[in-house]
């Protein structure tokens, strides 16, 4: 059973219908006020509209197109009901991106100490920073997720804000449907690493482009005797990671480092992970990347990603699915669900034979589950 | 040398960027539109927000024993607010889907035209 922090805050969380509450989530966390809590309702609520029955009926409308023999690109783009649904979806991102930024902002300097209390106090696990690390051109080529800054913004001496805003955008942005704290993902990846690889002992766990450890705290939960490490190219992201981990209880040792080199031997891990990350690197950067984990796994060991599920839908669906990548600063999004991952593992030196691509249900309620990818080196 | 206020630290530290990094896509027919709604959008939050404000006063002088007018309502009422605030504002999109939904798109001109032909319904 994973611990609760004092004050039960993982069960406010999970009360909160707009998936954050207004007190604090956790000691590193931001405060959300009353009415910043009101807002961030307004704009669940406001998701909620164009999730729901207006996403059933572009769904309509582009199986219409398809069925007519059009192209959704072209036909559906013509449709009002298409135009306005994209445009009040992204009115709506920018909307709660806004909010999330100005809870932050109004107490970046307060979160910065916090985090930097936490990091000096004796506690479980640890943070190596590395500023010769530098942005990968796919993160530097756009503000992902249009959130201005993305997850580099430095404005102070220590920032952590691009991840506190993160932690509080993840959750208005899921509605609560990844779970309490965001860790629908790792526990996803988690259980299927278990049954994809009942025999390994999985004692050394990495997981690549962790942002701030939502997905990477539930491995510490499947796994408690496990050493966990956790990557990733954002300073302020790793910062409040590594203070949010210890404020929640979790061992993990978060590391600045690119994916595409790892800074760890061969054969350092059991276990690889990514959640939600391979969408948002490259083309070129994958193979690289996991080239990178089949070198760092022990022989025997497993690469479990999870991903958004956008491969083998119906052309409707796909391109609604595509939605994000033109219209959210995805810009890989879309390429993502035409590549042969499979060959590119294989590529890697994964044996074909030991290459799993499926959709897994959520653990929580995230409509359409997951897509993992899985592969085994040799032992 | 008294420390610098509050307020003279805060304006040390620069401007968060308002502007994501990436060319805005267009969406509807006009860029001016998208401004708009935009607006629309934030100025319905304020509203949610201020109604919010005003059931937790109202919370809050129950709680100290006032008695509220019946148009205050229960507590219990407010729960959905938010939801009933959207669908109120963008009445409009609700009215969308509907007609997607159910494939009413025959333009009205048609209709009239075909009630009008002799070997018409």
């Amino acid at each position: 059973m994973r611990a609760v922090p004092a004050g039960g805050t993982e069960e406010a969380a999970a009360e909160a219908p707009v998936g954050v509450a207004a007190g604090r989530l956790h000691a590193a966390a931001p405060e959300v006020d009353p009415e910043e809590r009101a807002l961030l309702a307004f704009a669940v609520a406001f998701k909620g509209l164009l999730r729901g029955r207006m996403r059933d009926a572009v769904c309509v409308r582009a199986e219409a197109c398809v069925a007519r023999g059009d192209l959704p690109e072209e036909a559906l783009t013509e449709e009002p009901i298409y135009r306005w649904w994209s445009a009040a979806l992204r009115a709506q991102q920018d909307f709660y991106v806004d909010v999330t930024a100005a809870i932050v902002d109004r107490q970046l300097e307060a979160l910065a100490a916090t985090a930097r209390t936490i990091a000096r106090d004796p506690g479980p696990g640890s943070l190596t920073l590395d500023p010769s690390v530098r942005v990968p051109t796919y993160q530097a080529a756009v503000d992902i997720h249009c959130v201005p800054g993305s997850y580099f913004l430095e404005r102070i001496a220590d920032d952590v804000g691009p991840g506190a805003r993160s932690e509080l955008g993840s959750l208005a942005f899921a509605m609560g449907r990844h779970g309490a704290m965001n860790e629908d993902k790792g526990v996803v990846a988690a259980e299927f690493a278990r049954s994809f690889a009942p025999d390994l002992a999985i004692r050394r766990i990495l997981d690549l482009g962790c942002t701030i450890g939502m997905s990477t705290l539930a491995w510490c939960d499947a796994f408690p005797a496990a050493e966990v490490h956790a990557v990733d190219v954002s300073a302020p992201c790793l910062r409040y990671g590594h203070a949010r981990a210890r404020a929640l209880g979790r061992c993990v040792h978060f590391r600045q480092a690119d994916a595409e080199a790892l800074p760890y031997p061969d054969g350092s891990f059991d276990v690889v992970a990514s959640h939600i990350l391979l969408h948002e690197t490259s083309r070129a950067a994958l193979p690289r990347i996991f080239a990178e984990c089949h070198r760092v796994l022990v022989p025997g060991g497993a690469m479990v990603h999870v991903e958004v599920p956008i491969r083998d839908l119906d052309p409707a669906a796909a391109f609604l699915a595509r939605w994000d990548a033109w219209n959210n600063n995805e810009p890989f999004w879309g390429h993502l669900a035409g590549l042969d991952l499979a060959g590119l593992c294989v590529q890697a030196g994964f044996p074909q034979e030991g290459v799993v691509e499926t959709v897994v249900p959520s653990a929580h309620q995230k409509a359409g589950g997951w897509l993992v990818l899985a592969a085994r080196k040799p032992a | 040398m008294r420390a610098p206020s509050r307020d003279a630290r805060r304006r040390a530290i620069p401007p968060r960027p308002r502007a994501a990094l990436g060319a805005r896509p267009r969406l509807l027919a006009s860029a001016d539109s998208e401004v708009l709604l935009a607006m629309i959008v934030a100025l319905a939050a304020e509203v949610h927000r201020l109604e919010d404000r005003h059931d937790r006063l109202l919370a809050a002088l129950a709680r100290d024993g006032v008695k509220l007018p019946e148009e205050a309502g229960p507590a219990s009422a407010r729960a959905p607010r938010a939801e009933a605030l959207v669908e109120r504002v963008f009445r409009v999109f609700d009215e969308m889907a509907e007609r997607a939904l159910r494939g009413d798109d025959e333009p009205y001109p048609d209709v009239v035209d075909r009630l009008g032909r002799p070997e018409g319904p």
